[in-house]
């Protein structure tokens, strides 16, 4: 599984030191399905039990996208940067760990936003009230 | 089967307009069709010109939609057919034209004329037949002895069917309508000089004889005298049980009237004479409903067996100025709560609401612009606007019927109807449930022509929402 997520955040950028300790202790695990779950469970509980006409604008939607990529920006960043402190001891790795955090938690609000939006391509047609949100 | 509608004189474009907005609202009516013919010398009468547009705009709209089996819609259900030019029996020189001229009173002999004298006021005389009888039906019964010699009605008797059936609308105090009736009633039972006399003789004929319900300001230069109105109608109805009643020349007989009545301005014809829409008139295009509804209690006419003529008279169940659907009783209560509530909210909605266009029931069935600011849709808001006036003109009456608040508050859209509070919690309020119901609403509404799939789909919205909000059924 760890390979499985590796391949895609290291797909997009590699930060040299910061993927390996990722890699190496199993990190991407843990961010990689907050990834997938998170957009996965929030846009169906969106499409089908909120389900409403007050909340099926494409502005509605790119809100609710915009915040998943925020908790999962601050997922990527808080694990990723607490492990790697813990397993130091010190902010003092070798290389920047605070950018190196930064860059890779964007790299998860990409994909978050990728799967956010095949994720909601898919099932809007069974939607009531959103089927043509975002368009 | 068809049921061909005679309104005589102002009473009866008045009813029918009342006719056209229960039928639009898909109040249940078994006929086919509705075949209005309207009978009165006032051409340019405001409530006359008013009812042939809507009738007009009726049939534009329903031309549009398609009612085979399988289709729910109930709106403009019932076909409303054009036989005649702006649906008028023409009535021949009555234009420009006095009274004494289309007697021919001075080519008469010396005596002849001693004897019209006797029967008729030199006012009378004087009249100008362009804008009706003037409350005169003395005037009113030598004018319209002529049914049977126009086109327009051996036409009507022509495509007279064994199923068809004739209604007349009549007030009784007036000058058009009191003497219209039994005129055209006998005419219908009685004339050989029409095609299909036998069909035309014997059929199902039912008739509402409105009583007094309004009142006019006295008017030294009017000829229309409402102190007269009751006294008219007392003698006319003494006649009716002579003439009518006692030897069962009609089916059915509805009688409606009030003694609550509202004073409108006193205007003895023309375009001015456009009074505002009244309970009365709904209830007397209730009894067509009814009538069209029943079955023939002379199906032996013909053979002069076991005649007799049902009456029915309308009542409210509390005597109350101001009438919502609870002072109904419960049969005008079925028949017309939940249909009207539909159209309500239908019409408040295409009215007062914009904010509809990116919705999932908008998108889905491709309605663009083009069709929003088509003929249709434009026909379809001047129905509804007209259906909303005649519901606000109602309920100004001295004896209102206001059944719903005509308010445009779009955070109270379910605060419609009066004495219900609307039930159930929803995340989506007002107009946002409304698009939720039809962003819910399939199957049918999905087919058929743009106008068809338009229509069905609010009748089915709004059908769930008068269940879902207030219950009815």
């Amino acid at each position: 599984m760890s390979d499985f997520f590796a391949n895609w955040y290291e797909l997009l950028s590699y930060f040299k030191g910061f993927s390996d300790e990722m890699y190496g202790n199993n990190l991407y695990v843990p961010i990689g399905f907050c990834m997938v779950l998170i957009p996965i469970v929030l846009l169906t509980l969106y499409y089908y039990v909120v389900n409403s006409r007050k909340f099926n604008k494409w502005w509605h939607w790119l809100l609710l996208v915009v915040i998943i990529c925020a908790i999962n920006f601050g997922i990527a960043f808080g694990i990723s940067y607490k492990n790697i402190f813990d397993i130091h001891g010190t902010a003092e790795v070798g290389y920047p760990l605070v950018a190196s955090c930064v860059g890779f938690s964007f790299i998860n609000v990409l994909w978050t936003a990728l799967i956010s939006f095949v994720w909601s391509m898919i099932i809007k047609w069974g939607s009531n009230q959103c089927r043509r949100t975002p368009f | 089967m068809k049921v061909y509608v005679f309104g005589i004189g102002g009473t009866g474009s008045r009813v029918l307009r009342a006719v056209t907005m229960l039928l639009a609202s898909g109040v249940d009516c078994k006929a086919d069709a509705i075949v209005p013919i309207i009978i009165d010398p006032d051409a340019a009468g405001g409530d006359v010109e008013r009812t042939a547009t809507l009738m007009r705009r009726y049939r534009e709209i329903r031309s549009k939609l398609d009612f085979s089996s399988k289709k729910q819609n109930k709106f403009f259900r019932t076909e409303i057919m054009e036989t005649m030019p702006n649906f008028r029996l023409p009535l021949d020189n009555t234009e420009d034209c006095r009274f004494d001229e289309y007697m021919n009173l001075s080519g008469m002999t010396k005596v002849n004329k001693a004897f019209t004298r006797l029967l008729f006021s030199q006012k009378n005389l004087d009249s100008d037949m362009k804008i009706g009888f003037k409350g005169n039906p003395n005037v009113g019964s030598v004018v319209l002895n002529q049914f049977e010699d126009s086109i327009q009605f051996q036409n009507f008797a022509n495509d007279f069917t064994a199923q068809d059936k004739v209604f007349i609308i009549s007030s009784i105090f007036g000058g058009t309508g009191a003497s219209g009736f039994p005129l055209l009633l006998k005419t219908l039972r009685t004339s050989n000089n029409i095609a299909n006399p036998n069909l035309v003789n014997n059929a199902h004929i039912g008739a509402i004889t409105v009583l007094p319900y309004f009142q006019v300001k006295q008017d030294e230069e009017s000829n229309i005298d409402s102190a007269t109105f009751v006294s008219k109608a007392k003698s006319a109805l003494s006649y009716y049980l002579r003439a009518i009643s006692r030897n069962n020349a009609i089916d059915n007989l509805y009688y409606v009237g009030d003694d609550t009545r509202t004073t409108y301005e006193n205007y003895e014809g023309g375009a001015e004479q456009k009074n505002d829409a009244h309970f009365v008139e709904l209830i007397s295009a209730l009894a067509l409903i009814d009538f069209a509804n029943s079955q023939n209690p002379n199906p032996d006419r013909g053979n002069n067996e076991n005649l007799c003529t049902v009456h029915k008279e309308f009542g409210i169940e509390t005597d109350a100025n101001e009438i919502t659907f609870s002072e109904l009783g419960p049969w005008s209560r079925k028949k017309l709560r939940k249909p009207m509530t539909q159209f309500n909210l239908f019409a408040k909605y295409l009215g007062e609401y914009t904010d509809f266009k990116s919705q999932p029931w908008v998108i889905d069935r491709k309605f663009d612009n083009n069709f929003f600011d088509g003929d249709f849709i434009t026909s379809l808001k001047l129905v509804q606007s007209e259906y909303l006036g005649w519901l606000a003109e109602m309920a100004r009456q001295q004896r209102a019927f206001t059944p719903f608040n005509l308010h445009c508050d779009p955070s109270r859209v379910f605060d419609l109807v009066k004495g219900v509070s609307p039930r159930g919690w929803t995340l989506d309020k007002n107009f946002d449930l409304f698009d939720n119901r039809l962003n819910k609403t399939g199957g049918e509404s999905k087919l058929g022509e743009k106008e068809q799939q338009f229509v069905e789909l609010f009748y089915l919205a709004t059908e769930k929402l008068v269940k879902d909000k207030f219950n009815i059924e």
